[in-house]
């Protein structure tokens, strides 16, 4: 069957939605690289003026540093429940398999505010609030499902007959999961990583509830720049971060291409 | 194999993790909102404290009856809800069909652009559009320059632009998960309708559509569920007018520090959420069967 | 090497009928043993009963001396191979082969060497141990696996129709090179197959295995000769099997023919069994001859099969080696039936 060009009615309001969906990134990182104080777009003349004022205050990197340790906690904490829920959903037939599996989506179709609001309380009760563990610890219940998804696939195309035969070979659980059936999965379980460690540098929401002014986010260093300071470096910041995101997910990309060879 | 217990001993770590930061912080909020207030004003609960721990009472509940700024604002956020779910699912299917129809590469490509925009910053999404939107930018400027207005709109501070920028960080969601429905539709199947005589608008009607519309359900009622809970774009965007549920608990908590109060808010969008999920949970049943699908799990 | 005993061996999948009905036998040690059967009778079953893959619902699994029944396949020093190889994508040949040594324990330049010299017996070159299995043929990847299943000196070895997937030519060779390794190390071993030729040609003993339960035990030859039970007769392809509708003190009626009684105890119930190869055609009438018709005559290299209609309506099927005319369908045959053409087999199946 030959594919000719789609019609214009479905191509047109398409494009829009997609053009629509990436204007207003272009647009912020176009602002990013102005010279001038104000909000002008950049005309003939270039700068990098805001990133070097960017990357000079501190509580900007403290921001960004304190994004990167609490991606880095919540990707930890993703990858060990994750990986270890898609083994039991996929190599275990047991009562209450599907209502596991649905549990551990669960936390994707709570919207943050919700998630937020519910553990602030507990972490202060629990002396945990303002530490990057309470933080990353909410970020992994949106990490988990995605790990989750990641891994299952993988976990269900790898042949189950490797395992049983690493067993009767000699290895016992905790060695067959380890020098055979994480090497065959390693891929999938990146692309898990990548996915918690974006969606955790660039969460606001469940950030402003939980973070302190010691453990802020670099979300929520910018956020109350968003309100009432239009500053090109805030422009310059969000550039930053999706820079990161970009070249993180390029990795998964290359990543998949690896697995399909 | 046929072990016992083994399974749940791998799903503990996440069955912890569910407990804790899901179940047991869900029922402390339901009981954090029979509390009393802490009448704690400023600098952290300096003077008070943001909730009487202990205390047993229905006073929050009343208020917020009584409130009619209360019911303002969940009449707001349902419609809102309600509005974006419709504009998200009218404007991301279309757009995940597009896709879907493209040949390889291009399908890479404008998938990549949907998920790295719904990854990168929220904020750079919002902050875009406010620049887009501004006083200064360049829709007013065409707007003005077209003679459609004389002044300046003030576009990033209404329910348009709430609209807008909400339906941009939410359709990301809608369009992959419409997507994915689509990819999974045999492609023997459209051949073999149009192989007996259906013409392209009559296969879609009869074949692409109904076996979408599981995906079509799961992307509506994701899109719902965040809409309901929209909070960046009506505080970013949107004027006093335009206050979400959302918006109303961060204030409470964090403004007002009166916390049993913003936990009763909470109650409350959790409530309408449930019902209206529950209101579309039926015509679910219905797609699902009319699709002739089984049904998967998410 | 070790001898292995299965005692009222059970297992059913949840709310099916057995799998494995009440299982009982036992391998001399070094044995080469086959499990014959169709699919779905239980012998993968069993044998993943016997390696430790699931608990039994009833019975027991001596591997040596030990009763294994409730321990682990780490335990139990079995090799499996598989009709997918199931070959660990991710390690060269060599590490494959290595990698019981190496859970075991082993060091690296011992491991290696033990490795390599399994892989010697199996023939596989220096260049080929470094490849990965993607990058290996069927019939390699095959000779991988078992090397993998023998370097660490099994109690048994179990494969569970390993040669399946491989074209027949590949697939005689393989059994040739296994018998050899089988000989040369005396590891106890339980072959698995649905193709009896297979059985045949490579077990001590073969066992034919039906819904679960095992319906006769015995040295090939013992089995093809003297099937116990028409199940056992109709698997291993016996043809000519009739039951017995009449008897008198020297006659049998089958087939609705009349032939000399055999001196094996005989009831109505049982099967006879005419082998095509001990049947003969005659042209013309001749004394005690069985009129009949030629239906269509099957030519298989070294001989021919000719299925010839009786009188009575019953399909016979004869063999002939030498047939200087070949015989046209439709044209009027006589078959003897001498009386050591003739097998009784019992009507009650078991072993």
């Amino acid at each position: 069957m030959k594919r000719r060009l789609t019609s214009l009615p479905l191509a047109l309001p398409s494009l829009l939605v997609l053009a629509a969906l990436l204007w207003p990134v272009i647009y912020a990182l176009w602002i990013s690289f102005t010279p001038h104080e104000i909000l002008q777009p950049p005309g003939a003349e270039w700068s990098l003026r805001w990133y070097h004022d960017f990357f000079a205050q501190p509580r900007w990197m403290d921001g960004l540093r304190n994004s990167l340790i609490t991606a880095a906690l919540a990707t930890g904490i993703s990858l060990l429940c994750g990986t270890s829920v898609a083994v039991a959903v996929t190599r275990y037939h047991f009562r209450g398999r599907r209502l596991l599996q649905g549990a551990a989506m669960l936390p994707l179709f709570i919207p943050a505010i919700v998630l937020g609001m519910a553990l602030l309380p507990m972490m202060r009760t629990l002396g945990l609030w303002g530490t990057h563990f309470s933080v990353a610890a909410a970020h992994s219940l949106w990490g988990l499902p995605l790990v989750l998804l990641a891994v299952r696939g993988a976990l269900e195309e790898t042949d189950i007959n490797t395992e049983l035969a690493a067993r009767g070979l000699g290895a016992n659980a905790a060695q067959t999961f380890r020098l055979v059936t994480l090497p065959m999965i390693a891929p999938a379980v990146g692309v898990g990583a990548v996915m918690a460690f974006v969606i955790s540098l660039n969460e606001l929401v469940m950030a402003l509830f939980l973070c302190t002014s010691t453990i802020d986010t670099l979300p929520k260093v910018i956020w109350p720049n968003l309100r009432y300071t239009l500053s090109p470096l805030v422009a310059a910041a969000s550039a930053v971060t999706v820079l990161v995101t970009f070249f993180l997910l390029a990795g998964v990309v290359l990543l998949h291409r690896r697995i399909l060879r | 194999m046929k072990r016992r217990f083994t399974p749940w001993l791998w799903a503990s770590p996440t069955l912890l993790l569910l407990l804790g930061l899901l179940l047991w912080p869900a029922i402390q909020l339901v009981r954090l909102s029979f509390c009393r207030g802490g009448g704690g004003r400023s600098g952290f609960g300096i003077g008070g404290s943001f909730y009487q721990p202990g205390t047993w009472t229905f006073d929050v509940y009343t208020q917020l009856a009584r409130d009619a700024y209360f019911w303002d604002v969940l009449g707001f956020t349902v419609w809102l809800g309600l509005v974006l779910t419709l504009l998200c699912v009218l404007l991301g299917y279309p757009t995940a069909y597009f896709i879907w129809q493209l040949p390889r590469r291009w399908k890479a490509t404008a998938l990549s652009i949907v998920v790295l925009v719904k990854l990168s910053s929220l904020l750079v999404t919002v902050y875009g559009l406010k620049l887009i939107l501004g006083d200064y930018g360049p829709v007013n400027r065409f707007l003005q320059w077209t003679g459609l207005t004389n002044t300046a709109l003030p576009l990033q501070s209404s329910a348009i632009g709430v609209v807008i920028g909400e339906t941009i960080l939410i359709i990301p969601y809608t369009i992959l998960l419409i997507w994915a429905g689509l990819e999974r539709i045999d492609r023997a199947l459209i051949a073999a309708a149009r192989g007996l005589g259906a013409g392209a608008g009559r296969s879609f009607v009869h074949v692409t559509l109904p076996l979408s519309l599981p995906a079509l359900a799961t992307g509506t009622l994701v899109s719902l569920i965040w809409g309901l809970g929209a909070f960046i774009s009506p505080y970013l965007l949107g004027s006093p007018q335009e206050i979400t549920l959302a918006v109303d608990v961060q204030r409470q908590m964090f403004e007002n520090l009166h916390w049993p109060r913003s936990a009763a808010e909470g109650v409350a969008l959790l409530l309408t959420l449930a019902l209206l999920v529950a209101l579309c949970a039926l015509p679910r049943r219905w797609l699902w069967k009319k699709s002739g699908l089984e049904a998967q799990a998410v | 090497m070790a001898s292995v005993r299965l005692e009222n061996l059970r297992y059913s999948f949840t709310g099916e009928r057995p799998a494995v009905d009440n299982v009982t036998f036992t391998l001399a040690s070094g044995e080469l043993f086959c499990l014959l059967g169709p699919s779905g009778c239980g012998k993968s079953t069993l044998l993943r009963l016997v390696g430790g893959y699931l608990r039994p619902d009833g019975g027991r699994v001596c591997i040596g001396e030990r009763d294994v029944t409730g321990e682990a396949p780490e335990r139990r020093k079995t090799g499996m191979v598989f009709q997918n190889y199931a070959l660990f994508p991710h390690l060269s040949a060599l590490d494959n082969v290595a990698f019981g040594l190496r859970v075991r324990g082993w060091d690296q330049p011992g491991r290696y060497a033990k490795a390599n010299e399994t892989l010697d017996w199996l023939g596989l070159s220096a260049e080929e141990r470094t490849r990965r299995p993607s990058q290996l043929s069927g019939g390699q990847q095959q000779r991988v696996a078992l090397a993998r299943a023998l370097a660490f000196a099994p109690s048994l070895l179990m494969l569970d129709e390993p040669f399946a997937n491989l074209d027949r030519l590949l697939r005689e060779r393989l059994r040739e090179e296994l018998k050899a390794v089988q000989r040369r190390t005396e590891t106890t071993t339980i072959f698995v197959t649905h193709d009896r030729e297979e059985a045949f040609a490579l077990g001590d003993r073969i066992a034919v295995m039906h819904r679960g339960r095992l319906l006769q035990i015995g040295s090939p030859e013992a089995v093809y000769e003297e099937p116990q039970g028409k199940l056992v007769a109709d698997f291993l392809g016996h043809r000519n099997l009739f039951p017995v509708t009449a008897l008198s003190e020297s006659k049998a009626e089958a087939a609705g023919v009349s032939i000399v009684r055999p001196e094996r105890p005989v009831q109505i119930g049982d099967h006879l069994l005419l082998r095509p190869e001990k049947l003969a055609l005659r042209r013309e009438a001749h004394n005690g001859a069985f009129p009949g018709i030629v239906r269509q005559r099957r030519f298989a290299g070294t001989f021919a099969i000719v299925t010839v209609e009786l009188a009575s309506g019953a399909a016979l099927e004869v063999q002939q080696t030498d047939a200087p005319t070949p015989l046209t369908p439709g044209e009027a045959i006589w078959v003897e039936v001498p009386a050591a053409a003739v097998t009784v087999v019992r009507g009650r199946e078991g072993a």
